[in-house]
């Protein structure tokens, strides 16, 4: 079932009076159940094609569909606050929380109907994702850069979304813990049905991935 | 976890940048106490002096008015002022009773006059001429203002009717001290004597300085009544020793009421007239206008409350002669508290520029403050965190230390105001006094003098007292939080343009 769909989309900037043109006509539609890895080289436009299935921005033509409904017409605030998850390559944790807090801030953001107890919610999964109590309650800034990480998936998980978007997740971590974040992504797509798409120019990631695309002067092909 | 408990947490674990918000508003906050209690105590002083000096009117001289004339070597045209102006303003919606007097000084030849105690840290005061006079005071209002208002006590007797006061029967009251000096009780006689003296010879003013007796008469008066000022009124406020003029004055006033009797207008009127015709005999180039002269009464108005002075003055104004003024409880407070009004005018503008500097300063502070927190702002949004949410973070965290530092700023702003603007004031005060010494200012005279009150620096300066009370309260909280509100306007603006992409990726 396609959660996602791309239809045409474009986007460009100016860059010194040029305009950069960086996604034509992209179109393509993503699948629950799967994990998929975008390729591309640096400035491909891998990150600016996240942004835009994130609703982080707003492509100049084109349609990004999440089940069907135009991602505008849903609303993007409510499009990220209810049916997306974004994992960063530096994780993006407010470093003054607790690593069960961090996770707590999306769920209160969300409308999505969530477990009552949402603290014993929380303490689950990170524990399912590796981190133990005692680490699920210190600050973040406490934890290891594969930690932190964890700590992010957990937040993009915690609303009850069916699409995980990550943007170079193992860029700044170790080959242990990157080979450990894949797994749980593999993990999420195969065993929870959810749709993961890790933006990556690892190709190690790609050989785990269930469908590799490629992101080249603008167009988004199946490698 | 909702923003209410992260604008908590962030505050009690962001220590450091919470301190710095905390000391700043601190700082600004007990500014702003500061002038808000010295504001308040100021009109608070001002309330009170008024309250105290009543809602009492009399008509008089405007001295200030005359003093540029007479600067100017002019010789300015005075004129006695109409009974029918007066009666005229009696009648005004605004007043609750009024009188109108006639003062003759009359010799005491006959009787003893009540001489302040020396030993009492008393005066002596001496008549022209050497000698003790009495004041018979004509008076038109029957039951007598100052008894009524609660200036003088009837401690005997009783007060005029109405019928003597139209047929100048010649009764009169006297004080309890003149009456005790002679003896004299209810239903006795005072016999007073209307001398007129010659002054035009030389060595008759020389020899003794009380000139030639040239003509008298004896003015006899059935004492109906015996009066005794009251405690707090001219008597009691001179029993303090002191040195300074407001004693004297004081003083002066006690000797005053004592030696007065008070008689029917028509008794006085009758004396000044055998006054007036017997000196024009003696100089008639002095007196040529004899015939035609006109009594100079005072006129006193007691009005129903404070609130009408404005509207009372406004009409008197309008109908007085030239060089009159309205004397009032207003014009004795300007005179003698004006300097409170000159600081209460730069602690306004104290205020306004504090806050001012406080709305500046704590808006830049946050506004740095939240440029720091540009990412954390971008994850909330990322995260489909609503604005209203996040900014309702901003607003509680920032309010959060702010009842916390204006808390603390209402106390010690309070006592900063305190223990620096009692001092101001009095010097203030006290130097504006000494500048302002060989100035001509309008008091009212005679039975005005005691119903418009004697308002001194010392009654200005025990009413102004920096305290903490509900008004003070409440303008200095009202205002604190408005300029923390206020304060974070621009920082919001700020969050609302963030955009997470440009943050984030």
């Amino acid at each position: 079932m396609t959660i996602i769909a791309l239809e045409n989309l474009n986007y460009s900037y100016k860059d010194g009076g040029m305009q950069r043109f960086i996604l034509s006509d992209v179109s393509f539609g993503f699948e629950l159940g799967c994990f998929y890895a975008i390729l591309g080289n640096s400035g491909s436009g891998k990150t600016t094609l996240l942004s835009l299935m994130g609703a982080l921005d707003e492509p100049q033509s084109g349609t990004i569909s999440y089940q069907a409904e135009d991602i505008k017409r849903l609303g993007y605030d409510n499009y990220r606050r209810n049916h997306v998850g974004i994992v960063f390559q530096s994780y993006n944790l407010i470093p003054w929380l607790t690593a069960v807090e961090n996770v707590l801030v999306a769920m209160d953001a969300t409308d999505n109907k969530l477990p009552k107890d949402q603290h014993a919610v929380v303490t689950n999964l990170l524990t399912f994702l590796g981190i133990d109590q005692g680490k699920a309650t210190r600050r973040v800034t406490e934890l290891s850069g594969g930690e932190q990480q964890r700590v992010a998936i957990a937040r993009a998980l915690a609303t009850n979304v069916d699409l995980i978007l990550a943007d170079e997740p193992t860029g700044n971590l170790d080959e242990t813990s990157s080979e450990e974040i894949v797994e749980i992504f593999k993990t999420l797509a195969h065993e929870h049905g959810k749709c993961v798409v890790v933006v990556t120019h690892d190709s190690e990631i790609a050989r785990e991935a269930d469908t590799v695309l490629r992101l080249s002067k603008g167009v988004l092909g199946v490698a | 976890m909702n923003f209410a408990k992260r604008a908590f947490l962030s505050l009690s674990r962001r220590v450091g940048k919470t301190l710095i918000l905390f000391l700043v508003i601190l700082i600004l906050g007990n500014l702003i106490a500061a002038t808000v209690a010295m504001r308040q105590a100021i009109e608070q002083s001002e309330h009170l002096a008024k309250l105290s000096l009543g809602a009492n009117v009399s008509l008089g001289q405007d001295y200030q008015a005359l003093e540029k004339v007479w600067s100017a070597g002019e010789e300015p045209e005075l004129v006695a002022l109409d009974a029918n102006i007066i009666e005229s303003l009696g009648v005004r919606a605004e007043v609750k009773s009024y009188d109108y007097t006639l003062d003759v000084y009359l010799s005491a030849r006959d009787v003893k006059a009540y001489e302040p105690s020396a030993d009492n840290g008393g005066y002596a005061i001496t008549s022209v001429g050497g000698g003790r006079g009495l004041t018979l005071r004509g008076i038109h209002y029957a039951p007598v203002l100052l008894i009524e208002e609660g200036q003088l006590e009837l401690v005997s007797g009783r007060v005029f009717s109405q019928q003597e006061i139209e047929q100048g029967a010649m009764v009169g009251l006297i004080s309890d001290k003149v009456a005790e000096l002679n003896n004299l009780h209810v239903g006795d006689n005072i016999v007073l004597a209307n001398e007129i003296r010659d002054y035009s010879d030389e060595t008759a003013i020389l020899d003794g300085g009380e000139g030639t007796l040239a003509e008298t008469r004896d003015v006899v008066l059935e004492v109906i009544g015996i009066f005794s000022p009251k405690s707090g009124s001219a008597e009691a406020s001179a029993t303090t020793p002191g040195s300074s003029d407001q004693d004297w004055m004081a003083q002066m006033l006690e000797s005053e009421t004592h030696n007065t009797v008070f008689a029917p207008i028509a008794v006085a009127q009758a004396e000044e007239r055998f006054m007036i015709d017997a000196y024009a005999k003696i100089t008639p180039d002095e007196f040529e206008n004899a015939a035609t002269y006109d009594p100079w009464y005072t006129p006193v108005y007691v009005l129903n409350s404070v609130d009408d002075l404005a509207s009372f003055s406004e009409a008197a104004q309008a109908v007085l002669p030239q060089y009159y003024t309205v004397l009032n409880a207003d014009s004795q407070f300007e005179q003698i508290a004006g300097p409170l009004k000159s600081i209460q005018s730069i602690v306004g503008i104290t205020l306004v520029a504090s806050v001012i500097a406080a709305l500046v300063i704590v808006s830049l502070v946050v506004v740095l403050f939240l440029r720091d927190r540009r990412k954390e702002f971008g994850i909330y949004l990322s995260l489909g965190v609503r604005k209203q949410a996040v900014m309702g973070q901003v607003l509680i965290e920032v309010l959060l230390v702010a009842l916390v530092a204006l808390g603390i700023a209402l106390v010690t702003g309070n006592l900063i105001s305190g223990a620096l603007s009692q001092e101001l004031v009095q010097n203030q005060i006290l130097a504006a006094q000494s500048d302002s010494m060989g100035i001509s200012v309008s008091y009212a005279s005679g039975a005005a003098n005691m119903l418009l009150g004697n308002l001194t620096i010392d009654d200005v300066l025990a009413n102004y007292s920096v305290g903490i009370d509900v008004p003070y309260v409440l303008t200095f909280l009202g205002l604190g939080v408005g300029v923390s509100v206020l304060s974070c306007i621009l920082p919001l603006l700020y969050v609302l343009r963030l955009k997470p992409k440009k943050i984030l990726m």
